[in-house]
């Protein structure tokens, strides 16, 4: 038997392999909400026991969702600015599932769709950019470590074409996202050889703070379906997180380092 | 002639100062180390009078010395990460301040290996280089209605650390597809001179890679 790819036997004997995250233990922050929330259900509902953490309570109820639909799940409130809250929520997911197999760091700062300009930028919004988006990645990457490596996992980070094409009226929320490239692909070189896959996804969805910055500019919402070749803005549920659950699961297990954009084709250049 | 302030210390700065001046243009050096705010920036940019075009190349030294990702602590994620984007965004300030309206140049050096994956060690220099790249394209894309461009050049990370013990680049990358190694003072400040020139004014939120052909944007 061969290595080449178009040998039948490989193309034939390998093992089945699903989305299904049966027997995987995945933390998520930014839980409470949006993309999170849609993430840590699905991931859930492929069978996936989820720990989450969130700053509101409304990461319990995203707990309780999943566990009234029969899944495994526990919150924690927390702040992802703060080593010990991340510390502490994966330490959680092991104690309570045994296993840390992936982490998506899905929280983002709550000025996240504030308009600003990048010569007056600074400040509580400027800290918080960096600290929620960028720190928080690093807490995720450095406490789920030695348990990402032990079970060859997945780390998550999420990413944004405000940073890639770079937007002109977020400028602290592009300089966050576009780190988080620049981490990824490092740590996707880093990591690689200790069987870690490191990714970044890159959505166009609904959100909250989508849903709050139409509410503001409420011709947001027809300008964004005319740049979208798809005609609509994504949903969290049914268009990001089968995503994100198809790169915790083992059918993605050879991409790495790469920056997934799922919106729909706005953005193209990549 | 054009009038350049070239912010940054080291052997770097000064071979990019060295290649300005080869190329007839009056360099006014800034000292980037203890350069702090957005204020403090202007005001250097304005020390000898107004100038025409701003050139980061500074970066920081505690971000080029490789550490394993597990042995980085808060502080030092901080200040290799966190730290050089600020500096970056006061930079990026303090030019449109001096700037105050007319038009006018902004380039900065970037290590290419924060677009290709850094090597071992170097995340936190990868991870605040795109920080960079993103705030360049957003400051490039607000500020070209008043004439004044923002630009990258990516370079080999050496050229940025020399003297460091590097690795500076990630296995597996192809070879330079040119068969010359760029230097600071000869390539590298050919193309910031280049990106300074009245035919490329209308080039803005560029990153332009001047590595030897390694890096081929996708």
């Amino acid at each position: 038997m061969t290595d080449h790819p178009t040998d039948d036997r490989r193309m034939t004997d390998h093992p089945a392999m699903t989305d299904r995250l049966d027997g995987k233990v995945v933390l998520v922050t930014g839980a409470g909400a949006g993309i999170g929330r849609a993430v840590a259900v699905d991931a859930a509902a492929a069978g996936a026991s989820v720990a989450m953490i969130g700053l509101s309570d409304n990461v319990m109820e995203t707990a309780a969702m999943i566990t009234g639909a029969g899944g495994q799940a526990v919150a924690v409130r927390g702040d992802v600015t703060a080593y010990a809250d991340v510390a502490g929520a994966v330490a959680l997911a092991v104690e309570r599932f045994g296993a840390l197999d992936g982490v998506v760091h899905n929280a983002t700062s709550r000025y996240s769709s504030m308009m600003a300009k990048v010569e007056t930028l600074g400040g509580d919004a400027w800290d918080d950019h960096l600290g929620v988006s960028l720190r928080g990645s690093f807490n995720c990457a450095r406490a789920a470590m030695a348990e990402l490596v032990r079970t060859k996992g997945r780390l998550l980070l999420m990413t944004s074409p405000a940073a890639m094409e770079g937007s002109p009226t977020l400028p602290g929320y592009a300089a966050a996202k576009g780190a988080i490239r620049g981490l990824t692909k490092a740590l996707a070189v880093e990591w690689g050889p200790l069987g870690v896959r490191v990714n970044a996804l890159s959505p166009l969805a609904v959100t909250p703070a989508l849903a709050n910055a139409q509410r503001e500019n409420p011709e947001m919402e027809g300008r964004l379906r005319a740049v979208v070749p798809l005609g609509r803005v994504g949903d969290p549920a049914t268009d990001i997180a089968p995503v994100v659950t198809f790169l915790l699961g083992d059918r993605s297990a050879y991409v790495n380092g790469q920056t997934i954009v799922v919106d729909g084709g706005r953005y193209t250049a990549l | 002639m054009t009038r350049v302030a070239v912010v940054g210390d080291g052997p770097a700065a000064a071979d990019l100062v060295a290649g300005l001046q080869d190329r007839g243009h009056l360099v006014q050096p800034v000292p980037g180390d203890g350069l702090d705010g957005a204020a403090a920036v202007a005001a250097a940019l304005g020390r000898d009078g107004s100038v025409d075009a701003a050139v980061w190349g500074w970066t920081d030294p505690d971000s080029t010395s490789p550490t394993a990702f597990g042995d980085l602590d808060e502080d030092t994620w901080t200040r290799r990460a966190e730290r050089p984007v600020r500096r970056f965004l006061a930079f990026l300030q303090g030019a449109h301040a001096h700037f105050g309206g007319r038009d006018g140049a902004v380039v900065a050096l970037v290590p290419v290996m924060s677009m290709i994956g850094a090597p071992v060690g170097l995340a936190p220099w990868a991870t605040a280089s795109e920080a960079q790249r993103a705030l360049a394209k957003v400051a490039a894309r607000n500020w070209g209605r008043i004439g004044l461009t923002v630009n990258l050049v990516a370079v080999a990370p050496a050229l940025l650390a020399p003297g460091g013990d590097g690795p500076w680049q990630r296995a597996g990358l192809p070879a330079p597809s040119l068969p010359t190694e760029p230097s600071v003072r000869g390539q590298v400040a050919g193309v910031v001179a280049t990106l300074l020139s009245p035919e490329w004014r209308a080039v803005t939120g560029a990153t332009v890679g001047v590595d030897g052909g390694v890096w081929m944007a996708p």
